[in-house]
């Protein structure tokens, strides 16, 4: 608790200050969870009315509604996952948690967040799509992903026939998002196990001897351009948006949320967005070695033209609306994105901004090295590797979440197969949620 | 340990003598001779097999086949190859006896090679290539790669760096302590202090290939379509994979005026494909082509189409399609082609395509939105298309309008040909 009391020391005294979004995260870890007859938290034990919990999450889009519990080291696997998300409730419960998502449109970022730990609330996406991802609770799985290691909440929507696939989306998503937020609910009244504050203001820009520290901007670049595979933000897709100056707390505090459920694996859950570790680690040297100036989101439209107008304007307010001396860009989506990429570590070099950049090399499986970038221009001189698509034999399992089949694998889920493992959700993650990098060999 | 040495004429002893057939020569010659004295006891040289290097290049995979017999014969535990120093000739025929004496024999064999070689990237995976500096580290390079070979021939492991052999250029994970976010903030700062930091991923080099020679009169010319955005005939009668594809479909268009709405579906998972499904013209432009066809601009448009899902399709697999469907369209009689690209990976599949065809002195144009890609794979001539999801179309404008846009573009695609 010492560091959470020094902070709101220091943020109260820049109380004045010039970037104000203040956002307190308590987490409290849960250790168990477990079907019961109402829904609460006991000594880190989560209790969930199932029954009670369907009827609340239940549309008339679905034709049912089941949940499922996951536990870790348990033989299953979850199959056909779409996003994950990890149980969150804002202080005007879940009415304005994810706004404009789920909850009503406001400000996010500012005042208190409750988050649960070690828990997570999973979709399973039950329309065909061009390719879906699974989750082991047990096995070689496990070192892919970080759901192998959280309980998990899995939903089961079946839709109505004839349903719409945005229609569905939006239900599906709806309801996950209201089930993480019903559950963080629970602990709104529990002693925090953890507590984090996030505020840009108040912290000083020259480090112990006084010299200046560099100032760092976020470039965060979005998949868009196809339906169902762009975020949400604010509710919105972010198809048409410009490069969109933000608050690394509206980040953080489910301003956005994944809607990839084309080809799921090409972008991070929901869960990784509101953990954002790029963020994070920029938020964690704020003031110490670097300056977390703030972040940038960027979409990545289909046309050349339209590319290089957002690499050029997202350049542009790095440089002059930032003041930034250097940027971090990652990408979501698949190859052209790439180029998204590098055209804006292009174009920020070019105004005199330094860039580093981080991928995941998926887009070849097995392959040689020179498979894993489409583009070759020697400003991007320093990128960072969250993983490599190898791959992987996974064993049999006793029980199956969700669908018996999914596309890329040609047996039922339940047996053993081999296959690349980017089709593990939360592997190969874009955002470096990963202890996996590539070496060669 | 048995073993057998391939060298080329020079270090054979035979000069200059690059059109020299495959010969046997007893025992060691030269550096392997060297590395036997020097390796006393562990190995025997029983026979030398020289071969030159334009004699492999003319005769490809019958000369090879010629001396992995030769050396075969000799029933060995291992072969050395080279070293190859900087020959790009020596490097193929080194890499490819290499590459067969170890799937049709199972024999180890070990190769030498300089960084810049050419050849290195087409061998490094599949066989043990020892980095070698030039020639005067002719010697002690053959030294490593008997070592190497008896290594291999012993069933040990190789620690590749270690032991001055290059990597086989393919990639693993490994589990490390400190996450991506860090290590790419740690390398920002060290970039911004000046410091020395080391980059993961490496910027690719594609290599270019020569611009194949203009057509003259376009009026006389057959055109072919390829493409990589996956159209087949409904049902995808050849099985292309919609994604990674290792093969392409080949479908008529012999009689037809323009591709009708339902006769196609598109195996592809990288762009939103209903554009092309509504009207496949938007990837294949038979209508416009058609139309420059009865106007006499272009002689004839080529009766197959060929097409492909480039969707992360490994460039080995993509320059191989290139190759056959290069020697397809020659034979053919096709003068020149168009090749119409969809998304990121896509583009890069296709740009290999397109360097193949241009190898095979076939001028095409490739036809891409993400020209950026195109540039930096090195196709020669681009023309930029409207979108990834409707290369040749425009969404949302009346069909005829569209097909007007679309000739005008076809057009100007086309007088790339001529330069």
């Amino acid at each position: 608790m010492t560091t959470e009391f020094k902070l709101c020391i220091i943020t109260k005294k820049y109380k004045n200050g010039a970037v104000l979004l203040k956002l307190r995260v308590d987490t409290i870890h849960v250790k168990q969870v477990i079907f019961g007859d109402s829904t609460y938290i006991k000594n880190g034990v989560l209790t969930i009315d199932r029954k009670g919990l369907c009827q609340l999450l239940m549309s008339p889009v679905f034709e049912s509604l089941d949940l499922e519990l996951a536990s870790p080291g348990e033989s299953c696997r979850i199959s056909g996952v779409g996003d994950v998300i990890r149980p969150m409730v804002a202080s005007g419960g879940w009415e304005a948690s994810f706004p404009g998502t789920l909850g009503r449109l406001c400000q996010a970022g500012d005042g208190r967040l409750v988050e649960l730990s070690g828990v997570a609330v999973v979709e399973t996406w039950e329309l065909p799509a061009m390719s879906k991802t699974f989750i082991d609770m047990s096995g070689p799985g496990v070192k892919y992903s970080p759901f192998s290691q959280t309980y998990n909440l899995v939903i089961i929507a079946k839709p109505v026939s004839g349903v719409e696939r945005t229609s569905y989306a939006r239900e599906l998503k709806k309801a996950s998002l209201k089930a993480a937020a019903i559950l963080a609910q629970t602990a709104v009244n529990e002693e925090p196990d953890e507590c984090e504050l996030f505020c840009l203001g108040g912290v000083s820009d020259v480090d112990a001897e006084g010299k200046k520290l560099p100032r760092v901007v976020y470039i965060y670049q979005v998949f868009s351009h196809q339906t169902l595979a762009e975020p949400l933000f604010y509710g919105d897709n972010c198809r048409g948006m410009l490069p969109t100056p933000v608050h690394p707390n509206e980040i953080l505090a489910g301003a956005l949320v994944n809607n990839c459920y084309e080809q799921v694996h090409n972008a991070d859950t929901t869960y990784v967005i509101q953990t954002h570790p790029v963020i994070k680690e920029l938020y964690r040297r704020h003031g110490k070695d670097l300056y977390f100036a703030g972040v940038i989101l960027k979409n990545t439209p289909s046309a050349q033209k339209e590319k290089e107008r957002m690499a050029m304007i997202a350049a542009a307010q790095a440089k002059n609306l930032f003041h930034a001396d250097a940027a971090i860009i990652t990408k979501e989506g698949g190859g052209h994105p790439q180029i998204d990429m590098a055209m804006t570590c292009q174009a920020c070099e070019k105004q005199g901004v330094k860039t580093a950049l981080m991928l995941t090399e998926f887009l070849v499986n097995d392959g040689s090295r020179e498979e894993v970038l489409i583009f070759s221009n020697p400003e991007a001189d320093a990128i960072v590797s969250a993983g490599y698509c190898e791959t992987v034999e996974f064993p049999p399992v006793d029980r199956v979440c969700g669908s018996m089949f999914i596309p890329d694998i040609s047996v039922p889920m339940n047996e053993g197969f081999s296959c690349m493992c980017k089709l593990v959700r939360g592997s190969l993650s874009q955002l470096g949620d990963s202890w996996l990098r590539s070496k060669e060999r | 340990m048995r073993a057998v040495y391939f060298t080329n004429q020079y270090y054979g002893g035979f000069g200059n003598k690059m059109n020299m057939a495959p010969r046997i020569l007893e025992g060691a010659v030269g550096p392997a001779a060297a590395a036997e004295k020097m390796l006393v006891g562990q190995v025997t040289f029983v026979a030398t097999v020289v071969c030159g290097d334009n004699y492999i290049m003319e005769h490809r995979d019958d000369a090879v086949f010629e001396v992995v017999d030769l050396i075969l014969s000799f029933a060995p535990d291992f072969v050395i190859a080279g070293p190859a120093i900087s020959s790009a000739n020596a490097g193929t025929a080194c890499g490819e006896i290499c590459l067969t004496l170890k799937e049709r024999a199972g024999i180890p064999a070990v190769t030498a090679m300089d960084e810049h070689n050419l050849a290195l990237e087409l061998y490094r995976m599949n066989t043990y290539i020892i980095r070698s500096e030039g020639a005067w580290d002719v010697e002690s390079a053959t030294m490593r790669m008997t070592r190497v070979a008896i290594r291999l021939a012993r069933g040990e492991t190789v620690e590749l760096e270690a032991e001055g052999c290059f990597s086989h250029g393919l990639k693993r994970n490994v589990t490390v302590e400190e996450k991506a976010p860090e290590r790419v903030v740690n390398m920002l700062l060290a970039k911004l202090r000046g410091d020395a930091f080391e980059t993961e991923v490496k910027l690719p080099d594609f290599g270019t290939v020569k611009r194949a020679a203009p057509i003259k009169e376009l009026g006389k010319a057959t055109i072919a379509v390829v493409t990589d955005g996956g159209l087949v005939p409904v049902g995808n009668p050849d099985g292309i994979e919609a994604s990674a594809a290792t093969k392409y479909s080949v479908f008529s268009i012999e009689g037809k005026d323009f591709l009708e709405e339902g006769d196609f579906e598109v195996a592809h998972m990288g762009y939103d494909v209903s554009y092309v499904t509504n009207d496949p013209n938007r990837l294949v432009p038979l209508d416009a082509l058609r139309e420059l066809e009865n106007a006499g601009k272009i002689g004839r448009v080529f009766e197959n189409v060929y097409s492909t899902s480039g969707v992360i399709t490994p460039l080995v697999a993509s320059r191989r399609m290139g190759e056959h469907i290069a020697a397809e369209l020659g034979e053919g009689g096709v003068d020149a082609a168009l090749l119409v690209s969809t998304c990121g990976s896509s583009t890069r599949c296709g740009a290999t395509i397109v360097k193949e065809l241009e190898r095979a002195g076939i001028p095409t144009v490739h036809i891409c939105s993400l020209s950026r890609v195109a540039q930096m794979i090195g196709s020669n001539r681009i023309y930029e298309a409207n979108s990834i999801t409707w290369p040749l179309g425009m969404e949302g404008l009346p069909r005829e309008s569209e097909k007007a846009l679309r000739k005008a573009m076809v057009e100007g695609a086309l007088a790339l040909l001529a330069q």
